[in-house]
């Protein structure tokens, strides 16, 4: 059965390759950029028969700065890549059994550039990306 | 058993489980509409049952891993040999209201790789009758 604290901590240490991020596999209260965090969305039990297969999905989101600094930008053009080593579809492609966690991991779409606002504070910039996660219920 | 939502059914092929590779099952059991009518003065036709055919059509996840769905229904077809197909409602244990559907069948066809860019990667299969027993239904 799929775990859903070793999904999120894989997909964390997927992430970890990408330089000078910091990584959560959890939702951060006051995220400093460029930081990373992972929140659980829908999950579709009952894929196959005896709940063989369970399909849940995640959000990446990442924070790279102010809308002002115009080097968060140069940072999250890098980011959105499909490849590269700086690409976050790459790295959390890069191991698509997250460590053996589940059958299979893919990177469906990414938002593009998002505003995040943060109450007292400056809003940042950053985007969402959506992973399916093929698990064995 | 009352009116339930179809997500336990057990499927085996020559013995080994793949239900919990599998997301669609049906079983089809059909008989030739054969016309019997004579001349009559009800105006209605009448049928016998002629030859019967049976299939038991199923979607499975794709698994290339030994044992698994892949190894099971590519030998079935590529050896052209019968195997036998059981059918259960829910993995509760057999009774008279979770019966088996047992079927001796052929693979015809077999498409291992299969699915657009993005989906999970399935395999339809068609399993034929070719025993001379039909669908049994047994209820322990």
């Amino acid at each position: 059965m799929a775990d859903l604290g070793d999904i999120r901590a894989a997909l964390a240490a997927n992430l970890s390759s990408i330089p000078g991020l910091n990584e959560s596999p959890y939702l951060l209260g006051n995220p400093t950029p460029p930081a990373a965090e992972v929140q659980p969305a829908d999950i579709d039990y009952h894929q196959a028969m005896g709940n063989g297969v369970e399909r849940w999905t995640l959000i990446v989101r990442v924070f790279v700065g102010t809308m002002s600094d115009k080097g968060a930008q140069i940072r999250l053009d890098r980011l959105l890549a499909s490849s590269g080593s700086e690409s976050v579809k790459a790295a959390i492609e890069s191991d698509t059994s997250l460590a053996g966690a589940v059958d299979d991991v893919t990177v469906t779409r990414c938002t593009g550039y998002r505003i995040f606002n943060r109450e007292g504070m400056p809003s940042v910039l950053g985007a969402e990306w959506t992973v399916s996660v093929l698990a064995i219920g | 058993m009352p009116k339930y939502v179809h997500k336990d059914a057990t499927i085996t092929v020559n013995g080994t489980a793949l239900s919990d590779h599998a997301n669609q099952v049906t079983i089809e059991d059909s008989a030739e509409e054969v016309d019997l009518t004579g001349f009559t003065p009800s105006g209605y036709r009448e049928f016998g049952q002629g030859l019967k055919d049976a299939t038991i059509t199923c979607t499975f996840f794709q698994d290339y891993a030994a044992g698994s769905v892949d190894s099971i229904l590519a030998t079935m077809y590529s050896s052209g040999a019968a195997g036998t197909i059981v059918v259960k409602p829910t993995s509760a244990t057999v009774s008279a209201t979770n019966p088996t559907y047992t079927m001796v069948a052929k693979l015809f066809s077999y498409g291992p790789v299969a699915g657009a860019v993005g989906d999970a990667a399935t395999v339809e299969c068609s399993f034929r009758h070719s025993g001379t027993a039909g669908v049994v239904r047994a209820t322990a």
